[in-house]
């Protein structure tokens, strides 16, 4: 490695201000612009979270029960703010907003030492527009605020060279803790906080580091472990490592890290690119450990994790936009320095013509490729980041409102009568507020594929409870152990939205199907 | 101060470009005043090709007149506005003829239609902002 040198860059003093401005509009005008509290459904397992604090806020003993693959601490947090603030399905989702807007700050704060102003809008505006980010920000999902905080903590235990600040030390491994406590995939932050402290401290002093690190990490984990219902390390642990070892020898392209899901943001990648090709020059070395080190570990896992799913593509998003706005700042900078000096009046230039050392546009090699980048990526950025962001801002725009559904309203009309309600379609028992049985609120496919439940458990677990109102969405499950038989016997179907029959018990009186839409129909005059 | 070989490749380009203006200004007075049926060539004929072709025609007159040593970049970024005239303008025909240059690179990278037009897009505003880089540049050397 050649002489490293510093480029000279203006620090960023208003960054704070700058920040303090932005983030709080693009915030307001997200949550102000999607119905974050009365959409269905915003994202894939939203609906299991919701029902997950739902149970935990009304029935926290009947919680102990309930299987739950992931740490408690988001449905604790989550369950506790609707005793604050009511059952609405807004609180996690702006939880994931808020914790988007973390991350954005974090990352800015990894370049911040060497970077200027431009580079912190250029990391807000490739983070925020990636393929899958504006989705996940709006979702009551973990995996964005568990990499977000254990972001933070990165950013909290990062400050340049000079003296050991243990507090920064204490509160990083307290901050990692907590997002391992959100969801464990926050751990992937681990090898590269430890290439950060040992580039920023040397190795005997990164030692000492990581063990104030560790009570800050140990403290936290055991006081949530405390804290929360359960502790099972069979759901914690085991369960992902069984469907791990159940996808591997499977051909299940459905399961697997697909590249195309990185690609989908090529100006992030194309950025990135030049931002370690240039950024080796003059970004500090715990910062740079630290991005390579996370692509790294983001790759390792691609390609070891099954199941991949495609919101794991989080994981390559914080190193690659921590590079891509070094070089698209560097590119942008240097681009616009071309155009703001004529040729015609550039000595410079007419003696590097002259020896011979000119490149494509008769600048230098990186001016030619600075020029011919920063259009491509901005323009990259336009074709595919930002109708990236219109096209996921527009779905949870028009997505499913709770309370103008039919299904949903019958739902709630017995929800006073209901104890308990099986929804194969979760989100619909969270927008009824009714709770599902605890053994089965958490019903992945990833549970059936590891062995942990059959459909014909799912059968007898219904019938075992025998919940006032049960809504099949179309699913070959529950079924098996006489369910059908007993299910026509015991309950009625009142209601129909397309694959989805709302079933009721009969106990409940409630009226047949054509009653019900007869009802309707009268109610709007027809 | 640029190499002979820029400026012979830069020719080429402008006058590529220039004879694609012109081919679909033909292809659209063609189908207008005689008998060939539309889509002559490949090339539709609707308002939008006559526009497309009018603004290549122009684009490559200027690109020959310029004295920039941008013009390479520049050049290239036209041939990409062809492409996303080509596109507009099949877009608006319903035209079922591929872009020439995209199509078979599409399929070989097995990239999605709507990844082709936001590919299309980049290209557009790539051309745009490589224009207006170069037109600063000039402006000052005025």
């Amino acid at each position: 490695m050649g002489k490293r040198t510093i480029m000279p860059m203006s620090r960023p003093a208003g960054a704070g201000l700058l920040w303090a401005l932005v983030v709080p509009v693009i915030f307001a005008a997200v949550a102000l612009q999607c119905p974050l509290n009365s959409a269905l459904k915003v994202g894939g397992d939203d609906g299991y979270e919701l029902n997950k604090a739902l149970l935990v806020s009304r029935d926290p003993q009947a919680a102990v029960r309930m299987w739950n693959d992931q740490p408690w601490l988001h449905t604790l947090l989550t369950a506790q703010l609707f005793k604050w603030v009511g059952e609405q399905a807004a609180v996690p989702r702006l939880f994931s907003l808020v914790s988007a807007m973390a991350l954005v700050v974090a990352v800015g704060h990894l370049i911040r030492k060497d970077c200027g102003r431009l580079e912190l809008m250029l990391v807000g505006a490739l983070l925020l527009s990636a393929w899958n980010v504006p989705g996940l920000a709006m979702a009551a999902m973990l995996e964005l605020p568990a990499i977000a905080w254990a972001v933070v903590a990165a950013a909290v235990a990062y400050w340049g060279y000079g003296p050991v600040r243990w507090w920064r030390l204490v509160l990083c491994g307290a901050a990692v803790g907590a997002a391992s406590q959100i969801k464990w995939t926050a751990m992937i932050v681990m090898p590269a906080l430890v290439v950060m402290l040992v580039c920023q401290l040397g190795w005997r002093k990164a030692a000492w580091a990581l063990v104030l690190w560790l009570v800050g990490f140990g403290a936290v984990v055991a006081a949530i472990a405390v804290w929360s219902p359960s502790f099972d390390p069979e759901q914690l642990f085991l369960s992902h490592l069984k469907a791990n070892m159940a996808l591997q020898g499977a051909d299940c392209a459905a399961a697997r890290f697909r590249f195309d899901t990185v690609l989908q943001n090529p100006a992030m990648v194309v950025a990135a690119g030049l931002g370690i090709w240039r950024g080796w020059k003059w970004v500090s070395p715990p910062a740079m450990g630290f991005g390579l080190t996370f692509l790294t570990t983001a790759a390792a896992v691609a390609v070891a994790q099954r199941p991949w799913w495609d919101y794991y593509v989080l994981h390559f998003y914080v190193p690659l936009a921590m590079f891509g706005a070094v070089g698209a700042g560097w590119a942008i900078r240097a681009a616009l320095r071309f155009a703001a000096e004529a040729a015609c009046s550039r000595p410079k230039a007419d003696a590097a013509a002259a020896s011979g050392a000119v490149g494509l546009l008769g600048a230098g090699h990186g001016t030619a490729v600075a020029v011919l980048a920063a259009p491509a990526i901005v323009a990259l950025w336009v074709g595919f980041s930002v109708l990236n962001v219109v096209s996921e801002l527009a779905m949870a725009r028009s997505a499913k409102r709770a309370d103008q559904m039919d299904i949903v309203r019958a739902m709630r009309e017995f929800a006073p009568q209901t104890r308990w309600c099986f929804a194969a379609a979760h989100e619909y028992a969270f927008a009824a507020r009714v709770l599902i049985p605890p053994e089965l609120v958490v019903l992945p496919w990833k549970r059936f594929l590891s062995g942990n439940i059959t459909k014909q458990d799912v059968a007898q677990m219904v019938m075992r409870y025998e919940p006032e109102q049960i809504l099949l969405a179309g699913y070959d499950w529950p079924k098996g152990a006489g369910f059908e038989s007993w299910l026509t016997n015991t309950y009625v179907l009142t209601d129909r939205d397309g694959l989805r029959e709302l079933w009721v018990k009969r106990s409940l009186n409630p009226p047949e199907l054509g009653t019900r839409t007869e009802m309707r129909l009268r109610a709007l005059g027809l | 101060m640029e190499s002979r070989s820029h400026r012979v490749g830069l020719k080429a380009a402008a006058v590529l470009v220039g004879l694609l203006g012109a081919l679909k200004i033909y292809g659209v007075v063609a189908h207008q005043v005689g008998n060939i049926p539309d889509g002559v060539l490949g090339i539709p004929t609707n308002g939008l090709a006559l526009g497309a072709g009018l603004i290549e025609l122009g684009l490559s007159v200027l690109m020959l007149g310029l004295l920039s040593p941008i013009r390479s970049a520049q050049g290239l970024s036209m041939w990409g506005f062809c492409l996303v005239c080509w596109r507009v303008a099949h877009a608006w025909s319903g035209s079922a003829v591929a872009c020439p240059c995209l199509g078979p690179a599409r399929q070989w990278l097995g990239l999605s239609a709507a990844t082709e037009e936001r590919l299309l897009l980049s290209i557009a505003v790539w051309w745009l902002l490589v224009g207006l880089l170069a037109w600063a540049r000039e402006q000052l050397c005025r």
